[in-house]
C-alpha cells in the first residue's frame, strides 16, 4: 500500500465499550488517532477486497488440440464436455472492485499443469463481463508447457473499468404470492470467468489444484 | 432506527491529511466514515462452489457471524451433449448448523428456483450462450429468525437432480455487499453525520466499532471443495497420507492449493474441517498443512459407524495461514483399525481472533 495511504499494517483499537476506547464523548481526539484510523480503513478495504474466487482439483488426460490452426482467439469454447475435447471450466461471476488506488485487483489463476512429456499442454484465463462466449477482445492470459511434471503457472487479468459489467441486485428472498419489500437493493460490478485447457499436439494434458483469486 | 441506502464507493483517504498542525475539515470525517463502512460492509468473503455435475448431494458451508446480509446462490442448467427437452435441472437447498438447527427446502425463507423448481438450459447458438443461470438470494437475518445459529456455521446441502442431456454447470454461493446503512446495527455510520462547518459529535464514535468489525465481521474462503456424496474421497490409510482423489496431486504428494492469506495482523488464524464418515467404530484423523506456525495442524473425526458428519477445528487445533502474499494448503488424513474414511466437503475460512 503506498504510504501515503497507511502504513500497510492493521492497528488494533481498544474493543468497543472498552474503558479506553479512543472515540469517545468528550474525550480528546487527535490527529494520531484519526490517522490510525484512516491507516486501518484503507488496510482493511485492500484486504477485504482480496479473496479466493473458485477452484478445481483437476483433470487428467485432456487431449483436445485447438481448432482453427491453434489460434487462440478461435479457441472452441462450445466444445461438450469431453476429454477428447478441449476442456472449459465456468468459474462463476464474481464481484470485482476497485481498490482503494483506483485500479482493479489483478485475477490470478494458480494452475499446476503437465503434458505426458512429448506434447504441448496450454491452459487460457478469459474474463467477459456478463456470461457468455469468450469473444478475442475479452481479456486473457495463456501459458503453455512441454514438462511432463506437474508445474505451477500463473495467468493473470487485471481489469479495466470497461471490462467490467454491472449486476443490478434486487432481491426476493423467501418464498410467497405476497410481495415484500426488498431488504435492501444495489449494484456491484461483476465480471464472469473461464478456463480453457488443451493439448496441441495429439497428446495428453493434467491440470491439478487450480485457484483463481484476486490480489493487489 | 435509521435506515439509509448506499451506493458502493471507494473514497481515496489519505492518513497525511490527518498530521498534526493541519486543519480538520468535515469533509475528511465525511470520508473516513464512508471508507471505514464500505471496508466493514461492501467486500465480503465467503463463497462456494459446486462443480459441473449430473446430479448428486453436495454440502458447501458459511460462517454467519459476518456484516453481510444478502447470500447469493446461482446455479447454471447448460447442455449436455444435444439438448433434449424436457430434460431439466432441479436444485433442492436445504441448510443445517453445527448446533442442531435446520432449515428444509419447503421453508418460506427459501427462495423460487431452489426449491425443486424445474430449470431448462437455454437455446443460444452455442452450448455457452446457452447457459441457463439462476440467481437466488438467501436472506441471512430471516434465516436466523428461522431457526438457525448467528454465531455457529451453516452447512448448505444442494440436492441437485439432471436429464440426461443436461449438466448442472456450477453452484456459485457467495456473500453480497451491503447496500444499507443501518444505525441499528454496531457497524456503519451514514457520512451526512458529517457536514462541513458542524462540530464534531458523539456520531464519530461510530468509526471504532465500525473498524472492529472489518476485522471481525469480514472472513475470506480460502479454500471450499465439494464433492457428491455418492463419490467421496475414500481414505484407507492407517498412517496419516495424502487423501486419494481431489487432494492427490499424484508422487505421493498431497494437492497444493494456494491462496492469498488475509494480513490484517500477523497470520491469520482459519477455522476448518470435513464433512466426512466412517464405515465402522474407529476413528480417523484429519491434517491441514500451511506454513503458519506450528503447521501442521491436526484433530480427531471421531467414528460414525456409517452416517455423515461434520467436524471443524477448535481450541488447540486451529491453523493460521502464512503471513505472505501467498500460502499453500495441502491435506492427509488416516483411519484405525482397517476401517474407511469418506470425505466429501473441505473447507478453510478466516477465524478472527
Amino acid at each position: 500500500m503506498s504510504s501515503i495511504l497507511g502504513i500497510g499494517r492493521w492497528i488494533h483499537f481498544p474493543e468497543p465499550g472498552n474503558p479506553n476506547a479512543r472515540f469517545v464523548a468528550d474525550a480528546p481526539l487527535g490527529a494520531g488517532i484519526m490517522q490510525i484510523a484512516s491507516s486501518n480503513a484503507n488496510h482493511g478495504e485492500t484486504e477485504n477486497n482480496l479473496r479466493t474466487l473458485w477452484e478445481h482439483p483437476g483433470v487428467s488426460d485432456i487431449s483436445g488440440n485447438l481448432d482453427f490452426s491453434g489460434n487462440l482467439d478461435s479457441f472452441p469454447w462450445d466444445s461438450s464436455p469431453s476429454l477428447t475435447t478441449p476442456l472449459v471450466f465456468f468459474c462463476g461471476v464474481h464481484r470485482i472492485r476497485p481498490l482503494v488506488t483506483g485500479l482493479s485487483p489483478s485475477v490470478t489463476l494458480k494452475i499446476h499443469i503437465a503434458s505426458d512429456g512429448s506434447s504441448t499442454a496450454g491452459a487460457i484465463l478469459v474474463g467477459r463481463r456478463s456470461p457468455g462466449r469468450p469473444t478475442p477482445s475479452d481479456p486473457r492470459d495463456s501459458t503453455t508447457v512441454t514438462s511432463g511434471t506437474l508445474t505451477v503457472k500463473t495467468l493473470s487479468i487485471t481489469p479495466s473499468p470497461s471490462d467490467l459489467g454491472v449486476r443490478a441486485i434486487r432481491p426476493v428472498t423467501g418464498y410467497s404470492t405476497t410481495p415484500t419489500e426488498p431488504v435492501e437493493e444495489g449494484a456491484d460490478t461483476v465480471m464472469a470467468f473461464y478456463v480453457g485447457v488443451w493439448n496441441g499436439s495429439g497428446g495428453k494434458t493434467q491440470v491439478s489444484g487450480m485457484t483463481l483469486y484476486t490480489r493487489i | 432506527m435509521t435506515t439509509r441506502t448506499r451506493t458502493l464507493i471507494t473514497p481515496e483517504l489519505r492518513s497525511q491529511l490527518m498530521a498534526s498542525k493541519r486543519t480538520s475539515r468535515g469533509a475528511h470525517a465525511q470520508a473516513l466514515v464512508e471508507l471505514c463502512t464500505d471496508a466493514a460492509t461492501g467486500h465480503p468473503g465467503q463463497r462456494g462452489t459446486v462443480l459441473q455435475n449430473s446430479g448428486g448431494s453436495f454440502y458447501s458451508f458459511i460462517h454467519p457471524d459476518t456484516t453481510a446480509r444478502l447470500i447469493q446462490v446461482a446455479f447454471t442448467a447448460s447442455w449436455n451433449g444435444f439438448w433434449t427437452p424436457p430434460d431439466a435441472v432441479t436444485v433442492k437447498l436445504s441448510i443445517t448448523d453445527t448446533v442442531g438447527g435446520s432449515i428444509a427446502y419447503t421453508d418460506p425463507t427459501i427462495p423460487a428456483g431452489l426449491r425443486g423448481d424445474v430449470t431448462y438450459p437455454g437455446l443460444g447458438g452455442g452450448r455457452l450462450d446457452s447457459f441457463h443461470r439462476v440467481v437466488c438470494y438467501l436472506d441471512k437475518y430471516a434465516l436466523i429468525t428461522a431457526g438457525l445459529s448467528a454465531t455457529d456455521p451453516w452447512i448448505l446441502k444442494f440436492l441437485v437432480t439432471c436429464g440426461a442431456t443436461v449438466y448442472c454447470e456450477a453452484i456459485e454461493v457467495s456473500e453480497v455487499s451491503r447496500f444499507v446503512v443501518d444505525d441499528t446495527e454496531t457497524y456503519g455510520d451514514f457520512p451526512q453525520n458529517y457536514p462541513g462547518r458542524s462540530p464534531i459529535d458523539t456520531h464519530l464514535s461510530r468509526i471504532e466499532p465500525t473498524l472492529w468489525s472489518v476485522y471481525y465481521k469480514n472472513r475470506r474462503t480460502y479454500h471450499a471443495v465439494t464433492l457428491d456424496d455418492a463419490a467421496p474421497d475414500v481414505v484407507t490409510s492407517a498412517v496419516l497420507a495424502v487423501i486419494p482423489g481431489s487432494q492427490d496431486f499424484g508422487g505421493g504428494l498431497p494437492k497444493p492449493w494456494i491462496v492469498r492469506p488475509r494480513r490484517m495482523l500477523d497470520e491469520p488464524q482459519v477455522l476448518w474441517g470435513v464433512r466426512y464418515k466412517t464405515t465402522g467404530a474407529n476413528d480417523g484423523v484429519i491434517e491441514l498443512a500451511t506454513t503458519g506456525f506450528g503447521s501442521p495442524y491436526s484433530f480427531t473425526l471421531p467414528s460414525t459407524s456409517g452416517a455423515w458428519a461434520v467436524a471443524l477445528s477448535g481450541g488447540g487445533s486451529m491453523g493460521t495461514l502464512a503471513d505472505a502474499s501467498a500460502d499453500t494448503l495441502q491435506w492427509r488424513a488416516s483411519i484405525s483399525g482397517g476401517d474407511t474414511l469418506k470425505i466429501s466437503s473441505y473447507w478453510v475460512v478466516d477465524d478472527p481472533f
